[in-house]
């Protein structure tokens, strides 16, 4: 039941505490008797059939005045922001300028995969289900065999596969709004119902929007900064100031460093071994999950080993993906995205600070690490493609995946526009130094227990690693807590492994691996501190084992 | 109808409660109204033997946990009849025995030792119980503390003409 300031209702009656009746009830006994000497409210019709129903319809008006008083008492509101009521609270924020960022359904391209070149349909509303959660089709599409059958916004033409399949890609909604909705390039999405000669389907593509409602709790965490000028200032200003653009509403959590903090490198661009203040690196989490594109490319033949052994390069400039982590998964364009893809072998970062407007002080790859200024070059070794008719100089499409988070290269934009940069300081935008987290775990049951919803409970997972502010740590105790939240009886949790894979600005990689926590060390001279470092996880990163373990009582 | 009323005098040092059931007689066997206000009338207050009468029948016509937050009053004779279990008179014995117990428990633990003997609760013993149609007449005895001897006080009633 919604409480508001315009919508003010009387709670259910069966849903009052027992107690604050019992207690009204007393207290309205005494009184009358007080007033009354010589009415019996100790028992009989006054007492249990007048003063009882009084003593309910009384409770039910208090119980809604303490809901309004609460919920406009912004001290009540911090104090539970579970027990106030969203419509309360939205009305009572909006006062100092904080707007609760609604949700919204996560949407993008599946590729679905054909073992045969025929036609099929898959209509509007078709069900898809990834990781437990459900899609569903946008709009009504045809798999067509050639492109003069393309005619319609939803015809489709199936376009044929190295592996000898068909691909057509279908646009799909989440069911429900929800960041775990969000599906990277590659995810497998499958079917509800059966689909002529189908094969396989995947996520094309990133999904887009997918974010969650922002809860109670996390508005209340806003309120400083609705109550904040909104300004390059301090940390709470600027915060406050990203806040106020709806286009980097995805943005989760951020850490500021600048003039006093160990990390901060590039204010010590002088001969002297001392911080002259007037630089910021902003970290950036543009989104909670990590993003994962896929993305076409002209790569070059720089060399042959062998009649299928070839090493192609390709580089990628600052607009490329602003802020990018890793690329990963290069394949042919004919290749089916489930392919593992192609070895890496070079991935030699560096910063163009080309380009009209203000540019931020940097002078070295790790300082420009994640930012908008960063670009790579690309080596990798193709095995499959015949190399006969190839010299080195020929070019070639390929596509990649590429991993990292968004608005980087917007918000730096925003960041050095004139009007809005600091006159005195120069702030860059980088996203965070990722910490890549596998998670392995052992659930026992004995062997009358229901099965666990493994897909919730990876998703929980992903969530608790996702969520992880700049503290420096990922605590195992958070993620059994999670998982705690989906099992019952006697069913235990063991064998935690969490394993991490820290990307530092300088393309060094550091192994973090405990059963207890991940901790990030201090290494400032690095970048490589709890202010600096985001835990990442996907699905596919989640490892839950289900065994019998446990004895049944008897 | 005739309407027997008390006297204020009656009422002296007694504490009284609303009449739930109206059209009492003296003598005899009568269908009693149940109604805080009758239409056209005002309603009335009751003292004595005839509020621990009243709660008696109450608490015995109030379904357990019917009471949304005093799930404790109430007996379970009424959701016997509903449930089909009572078909014969001896059903209604058995159940009736049930109920009175529950019944005997809270309206004991409402009273004090202070309260005046006859609006104390003893005992309610069912003398007859006849099934016909749909229809069951119950006659029932209830004994307060002050036992056989009782001084039956009739309503007080305020004119409501004005």
């Amino acid at each position: 039941m919604a409480l508001s300031f315009s919508d003010f209702e009387v709670t259910d009656l069966t849903q009052l505490n027992s107690e604050d009746v019992n207690q009204l009830l007393d207290r309205l006994a005494t009184q009358l008797q007080e007033l009354n000497p010589s009415l019996d409210l100790k028992r009989g019709v006054f007492k249990d059939t007048l003063a009882y129903y009084h003593a309910v319809l009384e409770t039910a008006i208090r119980t809604n005045l303490e809901r309004y008083q609460s919920a406009r008492s912004l001290q009540q509101i911090e104090a539970d922001p579970t027990l106030a009521d969203d419509n309360v609270v939205n009305e009572v924020l909006s006062n100092w300028g904080v707007v609760r960022k609604e949700g919204t359904k996560a949407a993008g391209s599946v590729t679905i995969e054909l073992s045969a070149n025929t036609s099929v349909v898959v209509p509007a509303g078709f069900a898809f289900e990834a990781n437990g959660l459900s899609y569903t089709a946008s709009s009504t599409f045809t798999a067509r065999t050639s492109a003069a059958q393309v005619s319609g916004s939803g015809d489709r033409l199936l376009v044929a596969l190295s592996n000898g399949n068909f691909a057509f890609v279908i646009e799909v909604e989440a069911e429900a709004v929800g960041s775990q909705y969000r599906l990277n390039s590659g995810d497998l999405i499958i079917p509800d119902r059966p689909i002529a000669n189908y094969a396989t389907s995947y996520a094309t593509s990133t999904f887009t929007e997918g974010q969650n409602t922002e809860t109670n709790a996390e508005l209340i965490n806003e309120l400083q900064l609705g109550l904040a000028a909104k300004t390059i200032s301090n940390r709470t200003n600027m915060r406050s100031w990203l806040r106020e653009y709806d286009a980097y509403s995805s943005v989760t959590n951020q850490s500021i460093v600048g003039y006093g903090d160990a990390e901060m490198l590039r204010d010590q661009h002088t001969i002297f071994p001392v911080s002259y203040g007037g630089r910021v690196d902003w970290y950036v989490r543009g989104q909670e999950p990590l993003q994962r594109t896929t993305q076409a490319v002209t790569a070059t033949l720089i060399s042959i080993a062998g009649t299928n052994e070839s090493t192609w390069q390709f580089s990628l400039g600052k607009s490329a993906y602003p802020g990018f982590y890793e690329v990963d998964s290069i394949r042919r364009e004919v290749d089916s995205a489930s392919d593992s893809g192609f070895e890496i072998t070079l991935d030699d970062r560096g910063n163009d600070l080309t380009g009209e407007g203000f540019l931020p002080d940097i002078i070295n790859v790790a300082e420009g690490a994640y930012s908008a200024f960063q670009t790579t070059t690309i080596r990798f070794l193709d095995t499959v493609s015949d190399t006969a008719s190839l010299v080195v100089g020929d070019t070639a499409s390929y596509v990649y995946d590429i991993t990292g988070v968004p608005h980087i290269s917007e918000i730096q934009s925003l960041v050095s526009s004139r009007d809005h940069r600091s006159y005195a300081a120069d702030a860059l935008i980088k996203a965070p130094v990722p910490c890549f987290v596998q998670v392995t775990l052992t659930i026992n049951k004995a062997a009358g227990d229901a099965e666990p919803d493994v897909d919730a409970i990876k998703n929980a997972i992903i969530g608790v690693v996702n969520q992880t502010n700049f503290i420096g740590r990922l605590d195992g105790s958070r993620i059994l807590d999670a998982v705690h939240g989906f099992i019952q009886n006697d069913i235990s949790v063991t064998d935690l492994d969490l394993f991490g894979r820290i990307r530092r600005p300088d393309g060094s990689v550091q192994y973090l691996r405990d059963a207890d926590s991940l901790v990030v060390s201090d290494d400032p001279e690095k970048m490589v501190t709890s202010k600096t470092v985001q835990f990442f996880s996907e699905i596919s990163d989640v490892s839950v084992n289900v065994q019998s373990a446990i004895p049944t009582a008897t | 109808m005739t309407q027997y009323s008390g006297t204020v005098q009656e009422y002296q040092g007694r504490t009284i409660d609303a009449l739930a059931f109206d059209g009492a007689v003296p003598v005899g066997e009568v269908q009693l109204t149940q109604a805080l206000v009758l239409p056209g009338q005002s309603g009335a207050v009751t003292t004595g033997i005839q509020k621990l009468v009243q709660r008696f029948v109450i608490e015995l016509l109030t379904e357990s946990a019917s009471l949304t937050y005093q799930p404790k009053r109430g007996t379970t004779f009424i959701t016997a009849f509903r449930a089909g279990i009572v078909r014969t008179s001896a059903d209604i014995f058995s159940q009736y025995s049930l109920a009175e117990l529950d019944a005997r428990q809270n309206l004991q633990a409402e009273e004090s030792n202070t309260d005046p003997a006859d609006e104390r609760y003893r005992s309610a013993e069912l003398l007859s119980a006849v099934l016909s149609g749909d229809t069951a007449q119950l006659t029932i005895r209830v004994l307060s503390v002050a036992g056989e001897s009782r001084e039956v006080i009739f309503p007080l009633r305020v004119s409501a003409a004005v």
